[in-house]
């Protein structure tokens, strides 16, 4: 019998991979083409790329050879680079796990606030991707004994948490911060480029210095990831700013081969990060960043200080507060009002009104995908009080308008890649600027604003941004940017544009400042923008007749995105800790503007051995394709699917413990992942055939195929919930996106599985079947629009459907049943709080009698130790307070109100390798009923309880969730009371 | 002129390149006068400054920017008066600064006005020495912050491969092809795929020329036709253009208006699978067919694609005459021939064109210029139009203009018809009476369709005396006489007909 069931089951596995062969090839392989090196595998998808690959392969050998030099690093396998344009603004990440992966975008970078370099791109990407890539990769020999013993670098994966376990042996670094990561990264990638970059960044000294002045807390290493980089309106980007100036910080005291010394993995260096840095700098980390605290508090005083040995711009606040993240504003003169489309920690991201008079602000309309600092590109109609806007602005961008008078939004062009708007009032088109391929294109929309016409493509590597139209329609200025990273200020004649001659007037050179946000005064006679020329965002005048540019401000923080309003004075916005603050400044100039001094220059000074770190160019004189490429083909998954790792694992079966082992293996791009394990139970309770236990999974990007024999699951081991099941079963399942327009995403799946030798139903584990074998086939159709703020741990408003369909086909009996959720919810005026209203109903076409044809109900479901969604009062099946499935119905109604408070934030709350974010209450109370349709049978229960959730990180990187929940129960019909605690730890997001 | 060469000419000039550099820039001032010229320029400034440093003798403090700072920006205002009685009069900036000393000033401003002209020429060079520019004073009473900045690299370092296609992608045209989902369609035609793999494709993508062509909006425009997509996804077509990639002449007019005319017509796509007239269309000659409007229009005629296929109507356009003939405005008037459209609907017709004579025939300028006759169509739709290919001397007779003439009247049908006129055609004294105008007129008369159908008029006409008749204005009279005819057909006549004597009665 045990032989016959193993054998059916890798009969099974042999069909599934005998299919999934033909598949992979037939259907994947032509997608992706594949470029090698000795030390690169580059895959691009897009013909329209192809230009961009020579160059990107140069870029990358030019920083590997620097860096093999500099780390003493051998690289332990090709890295694959992809290529990619999924959305118009550069990015890249890297991973090494468990293999080296860099995911590259080739879009140009946004520049607002001057927070990102504006040279050649790729070249930047790869010098920075591929210190993360030697930081995470290189090994020491214990490392290289346990990726050798374990056959690769183990990526931690949640059916197996004692992975982690094995993750952190075969690459440690991978368990430390992101700004440990993103610090090293961006201090070198400056010195590689010459001196661009976040070390010698403007924003960045703003910041500190604005802290400085502020006197706002600056976090400390643990504070920093628990709190920092959530609670102000940079957010995220607070790893990177905070660990590039503590990192400069240590360059600067202890040299920058300090630094080498801390990042790169040696033989005789510490596993973990931080015992690292004790033994380079002979102190904790911890009282190191104090001490670099204390001194940047010294640093940025004497800055303030040189500001103010002038008269200092102070603005008159035009709103009650800072707006967090802003876009460009415009000033409706009519109704006298900004417009300007913000977003702040708490709230969601919109197009807000302010009244300059009053300082008071009103929601417009709300934004989907702000940007981190741009948020979205707004221009302005005023005839047809018309507002402009983009969505989805890390993706590919839509143009939409609203009406300013009536709200009433509506979608003008899709996937439009264009922003940057600018209005034309003298013939009412719409001007913009547009990414694609890499390359950036001036755009004109005429009305009604439903197709673009191209105007101009600039060469690779030239940038225009922050573009403005004259109010005559003359006159087109933008900053263009070239490879080098100089920045000009630059006049277009708008005929002469449309004639097809892009011939721009140089206005004012820059060099490595950006000309930011200029517009055109009311007459047109002048310009106003911003400048970082003194190393502090000043806002500047250009007469545009005289040719004559003066300095208007002499700010201590910073000063931005002018509007000339009126004659003698306009509207600038204000840097501070909590986001940008419109101002009312005086139009006159300054009487001097004093310099700053940028950290980044005192590291150069005093250690001129990071001039040396630049790179040579990436041109053909230095690296020469052709003799390095070996090969040029098509990419295929499986041909490229290898043994990622394999290790022991323990699991639970029933209520006894299983010994196995697992084997992962993958492509490079993960397109293809399979894993099979097997595992043992020795106890002697169990029948013979229930020792064995082994699992087989293939995925695909849309199909998936599995099959187990008396599966196990490691979560058994703990808690109350069973997902341990006696039989085999295999299954194949589809899932596709029908929509995904962020925050808008429709996906189908269906799943069909066997299942043979069964005792209980795989669903529901205190329901004992009469039959060992059935066919089940569940469809799901889930529809979702949600929004959250900036800093939110939990969606905040919006609405999500459900629609299930779950068949079972039983000794040639179908039982069917079907059901829906639907929620809604909306955001409170508290920050980070909501109320949501979450409905369920089902009904199933089956005997009352039957157990599959039955719903099951009853408790949070959650384990003590456990993997899925920690808040699982909210499936439909859940009713804490209640035993698990011990509700039942062939048709039910359910309805639910849930309260989630604001979030508590733990500035610090443990340690380096164990802290806590920040914990949540929320309040539920619902009620079900089951049986509706015959009151002999009808079921009525309500319940109210609580879950308190606290976010735990463990090693830096493992998020893990530790809940506790308590609720009531009654059954209404027999007026029985229940209650039922609950803790949980989830174990890795 | 490149920025990265005007780094290594600066760098040059302050001594600043590697070896290597020096001698890289060695090799582009051979071959680039600019940047030589540039060089030079450079060198004398450099060298007239290091001329005047000598003569200046520098303060013991080497911090010459502070000095001059200080000196300049704070001194007392002076001036430098002119005039012939104060030559020697100098008014120093400063009495009490030593380094402006009256010997040296008219150095300093000329060292000051080449300083400015530096400064003016480097103006855009990209990244001069940042180390030298950070720290000073900027605009107005703006301090700048220093901030490092190595010479970086210029857009000249990164080298990409045929970004000239992207002014294409770019485009809106070109975006909006691509959502139509007809570029992806044809992006899975494997043979499409494969001609764009190959090397000798691959070579002709690389041409500027090409890319040139490939870069015109006018193309993309092109691409949005089903048709051309369409056209682009046939083997024989991908066959065509790999063969053709050497032929520039061949690439232009494939990527021309003309065949943005004609791709959209029914037939052309069938016409591009026949080998006939993809060899057809390798023809020089055929390049600048395609250039006349008219002959865009015939390939829009579903006849003419019919007829195209067939191997000897291509071979017609071996010959410059034919191709004349497609190029001349009369074909224009053809088109517009209801008739002749009708004709060209005629399998008949096809079969016609298909025959060794008529494409003898076609090489006849004559011929041509008979086509344009609106008679034509009907000679030319007739069965025994056949049979007169066939003979050889139809052709001869082509070639006179008198015959050519006659064929343009209607009359010219129902003499053809005669099975007589066979023979005669065939009488070299036929030939030679076509020359005589004379005689192409008494053709024209109904009568002489009579005696051409006397069995003995063939006969007779071998007669020189008989031929000498018929080239007198009286014949005309003779000819309309049944007396006449039957004269003619006796045996006496023929015996008279060879009599010298009646020759020179005749001529008496």
């Amino acid at each position: 019998m045990f032989t016959k069931r193993v054998a059916r089951f890798f009969f099974a596995i042999f069909m599934i991979t005998g299919v999934l062969y033909v598949g992979g090839l037939t259907t994947v392989s032509a997608q992706f083409k594949s470029v090698q090196t000795n030390d690169l595998n580059l895959l691009y998808y897009d013909v329209g790329h192809e230009f961009l690959v020579n160059h990107t392969i140069r870029s990358y050998t030019n920083a590997l050879i620097f860096h093999k030099s500099l780390f003493d690093y051998t690289l332990s396998e090709p890295v694959t680079l992809i290529m990619q344009d999924f959305g118009d603004f550069g990015n890249a990440g890297a991973s090494a796990v468990p293999r080296n992966v860099v995911l590259m975008g080739i879009a140009p970078f946004h520049y607002a606030f001057e927070t990102n370099p504006a040279n050649e791109r790729i070249n930047v990407l790869m010098n920075h991707e591929l210190v993360h890539i030697v930081a995470l990769d290189k090994p020491s020999a214990s490392d290289r004994f346990f990726r050798k013993a374990l056959f690769g670098k183990v990526d931690p994966v949640q059916s197996d948490p004692v992975s982690m376990f094995y993750g952190y042996l075969t690459t440690p670094r991978r368990f430390s911060p992101r700004w440990y990561h993103e610090g090293i990264a961006e201090f070198l990638t400056t010195w590689m480029s010459g001196g661009i970059g976040r070390v010698m960044g403007a924003y960045d000294e703003m910041m500190f210095r604005t802290m400085v002045r502020d006197g706002a807390r600056i976090y400390d290493a643990i504070g920093l990831e628990s709190e920092g980089t959530t609670v102000d309106f940079e957010v995220g980007a607070n790893s990177y700013m905070y660990g590039t100036r503590f990192m400069s910080y240590l360059a600067l005291h202890y040299g920058p081969e300090s630094l080498i010394k801390w990042t790169a993995r040696s033989d005789d260096s510490r596993r973990h990060f931080s015992s690292q840095f004790r033994n380079v700098y002979g102190n904790s980390l911890s009282q190191v960043w104090g001490e670099w605290i204390e001194w940047e508090h010294e640093f940025q005083r004497e800055n303030l200080n040189r500001i103010r040995t002038n008269p200092v711009t102070v603005g008159r606040p035009l709103s009650n507060r800072p707006l967090g993240a802003i876009s460009r504003a415009i000033y409706d003169d009519v109704n006298n009002q900004i417009y300007v489309a913000v977003a702040e920690p708490g709230k969601v991201a919109h197009i807000a009104i302010v009244n300059p008079e009053t300082g008071s602000m009103r929601r417009l309309t709300d934004l989907e995908g702000p940007a981190l600092f741009f948020v979205s590109s707004l221009a302005y109609d005023a005839q047809t009080s018309t507002l402009f806007y983009t969505n989805n602005n890390n993706g590919w961008r839509d143009l939409h308008s609203v009406n300013v008078e009536t709200g009433r939004s509506e979608l003008r062009i899709k996937n439009v890649r264009t922003g940057d708007l600018a209005f034309n009032s003298a013939d009412n088109s719409l001007w913009g600027i547009r990414h694609f391929n890499g390359i950036v294109s001036v755009v004109r929309m005429p009305y009604p604003y439903t197709e673009w016409n191209r105007i101009h493509s600039m060469p690779y590597g030239h940038d225009i941004f922050d573009i403005d139209v004259s109010p005559d329609g003359k006159l087109l200025t933008a900053a263009i940017a070239d490879a080098s990273g100089n920045q000009k200020l630059k006049m277009m004649q708008i005929e002469e544009l449309m004639d097809g001659v892009f011939n721009p007037e140089e206005i004012f050179d820059f060099a490595e400042s950006s000309p930011a946000g200029f517009t055109f005064s009311p007459d047109g006679k002048q310009l106003f923008g911003s400048t970082y020329y003194s190393g502090v965002s000043n806002i500047v005048r250009y007469d545009i007749e005289e040719k004559s540019i003066e300095w208007l401000t002499n700010a201590e923080t910073g000063l931005f995105r002018p509007i000339p309003v009126w004659q003698d004075s306009l509207i600038a916005f204000e840097y501070t800790g909590r986001g940008f603050l419109p101002v009312k400044i005086p139009n006159e100039p300054a009487e001097r503007v004093s310099a700053i001094r940028f950290l980044g220059q005192e590291v150069v000074v005093n250690h001129p051995v990071v001039k040396d770190w630049m790179l040579p160019p990436p041109s053909p004189d230095f690296v020469d394709v052709d003799t390095i490429v070996h090969t040029r083909t098509d990419y295929s998954p499986i041909r490229n699917l290898a043994l990622n790792s394999a290790y022991p694992i323990v699991r639970g079966y029933k209520n006894y413990v299983a010994g196995g082992f697992r084997a992962d293996f993958s492509d490079p791009l993960r397109m293809h992942k399979m894993s099979i394990s097997a595992s043992w139970s020795p106890h002697p309770g169990l029948a013979s055939d229930e020792h064995f236990h082994a699992s087989f999974s293939y995925e695909l990007p849309s199909w998936h195929f599995f099959a187990n024999y008396n599966a196990a699951d490691f979560y058994d081991l703990f808690g109350p919930t069973k997902r341990s099941r006696k039989g085999y079963a295999i299954g194949t399942g589809y899932r596709a996106n029908l929509i995904y327009d962020v925050p808008r995403v429709m996906d189908f799946s269906v799943t069909t599985t066997y299942f043979g030798g069964m005792e209980r139903l795989p669903e529901f584990q205190n329901i004992i079947t009469s039959f060992d074998s059935f066919i089940s086939l569940n469809a799901r159709l889930t529809y979702q629009s949600t929004l959250f703020s900036l800093g939110a741990v939990d969606h905040e408003k919006g609405v999500r459907w459900e629609l299930m369909s779950s068949n079972n086909y039983v000794e040639q009996t179908l039982f069917p049943r079907i059901n829906q959720n639907l929620d809604y919810g909306f955001a409170l005026p508290i920050r980070h709080s909501s109320i949501w209203l979450r409905s369920s109903a089902g009904i199933s076409f089956s005997p009352r009698r039957e157990p599959l044809g039955n719903f099951y109900f009853g408790g949070f479901g959650n384990n003590w130790i456990d993997n899925q969604s920690s808040r699982r009062y909210r499936a439909f099946y859940s009713f804490p307070g209640t035993e698990l499935n011990e509700v039942a119905g062939t048709n039910f109604g359910k309805l639910m109100v849930e309260w989630t408070l604001p979030p508590v934030r733990f500035k610090r709350a443990g340690f380096l390798n164990l802290y806590a974010n920040w914990t949540q209450l929320n309040f539920f109370a619902s009620g079900l009923f089951t049986n509706i349709d015959d009151s002999a049978f009808l079921e009525r229960y309500y319940n109210a309880g609580a879950q308190l959730e606290t976010r735990l990180v463990i090693f830096s990187t493992l998020d893990s969730m530790f809940s506790v929940g308590y609720a009531v129960a009654r059954n209404d019909i027999s007026g029985v009371y229940s209650n039922e605690l609950m803790v949980s730890l989830r174990i890795m997001r | 002129m490149e920025s990265r060469i005007k780094n290594l000419i600066q760098a040059e000039i302050d001594g600043e390149n590697t070896s290597q550099e020096s001698e890289e820039l060695e090799r582009i001032l051979k071959t680039n006068p600019e940047a030589n010229a540039l060089f030079k320029q450079m060198l004398s400034i450099s060298n007239r400054l290091e001329q005047i440093k000598a003569d200046i003798k520098l303060p013991e403090n080497t911090d010459f920017a502070s000095q001059f700072e200080k000196n300049v920006t704070n001194a007392p205002v002076t001036y430098l008066k002119t005039g012939p009685k104060q030559t020697n009069e100098e008014y120093t900036m400063s009495e009490s600064n030593n380094f402006f000393k009256s010997s040296t000033f008219a150095w300093v401003v000329a060292a000051a006005s080449i300083l400015i002209l530096v400064l003016y020429i480097s103006a855009d060079i990209p990244q001069p020495a940042q180390e030298q520019v950070v720290g000073t004073i900027g605009v107005d009473r703006i301090e700048r912050a220093e901030r490092y900045r190595a010479t970086q690299i210029t857009s000249a370092d990164i080298i990409l491969d045929n970004e000239q296609y992207q002014q294409v992608l770019q485009s809106d045209q070109f975006q909006r092809l691509v959502e139509s989902g007809e570029l992806q369609e044809l992006a899975q035609n494997q043979s499409f795929v494969n001609l764009m793999r190959d090397p000798s494709i691959q070579e002709l993508m690389r041409n500027e020329q090409m890319i040139s062509l490939i870069s015109d909006t006018k193309l993309v425009e092109l691409m949005r036709e089903p048709a051309f997509l369409q056209l682009m996804r046939e083997p024989s077509m991908i066959e065509l253009m790999r063969t053709a990639v050497d032929d520039r002449s061949f690439t232009e007019l494939m990527f021309s208006d003309r065949v943005a005319g004609i791709i959209d017509s029914p037939g052309f796509t069938n016409l591009m699978r026949e080998p006939g007239f993809i060899s057809l269309m390798r023809e020089s000659s055929v390049n600048e067919l395609i250039a006349q409007e008219s002959f865009v229009e015939l390939m829009r005629n579903e006849a003419f694609v019919r007829l195209a296929r067939d191997a000897s109507f291509v071979s017609l356009f071996h010959t410059s005459s034919n191709v004349s003939l497609m190029r001349s405005a009369d074909i224009e008037v053809l088109e517009r021939n209801a008739s002749f459209a009708e004709l060209m609907r005629d399998p008949a017709f096809t079969q016609l064109m298909r025959h060794e004579g008529f494409i003898r025939l076609m090489r006849e300028s004559s011929f041509v210029s008979l086509m344009r006759s609106p008679f034509a169509v009907e000679l030319m739709r007739d069965a025994f139009f056949v049979e007169l290919l066939r003979e050889p001397a139809f052709v001869q007779l082509m070639r006179e203009p008198g015959f050519v003439e006659l064929m343009r009247s209607s009359f010219a049908v129902e003499l053809m018809r005669e099975p007589a006129f066979i023979a005669l055609m065939r009488e070299p004294a036929f030939v030679s009476l076509m020359r005589e105008q004379a005689f192409v007129s008494l053709m024209r008369e109904s009568a002489f369709v009579s005696l051409l159908r006397e069995p003995s008029f063939v006969s007779l006409m071998r007669e020189p005396t008989f031929v000498s008749l018929m080239r007198t204005s009286s014949f005309v009279e003779l000819m309309r006489e049944s007396a006449f005819i039957q004269l003619m057909n006796s045996a006496g006549f023929h015996e008279l007909m060879r009599e010298n004597r009646f020759a020179t009665l005749r001529s008496q």
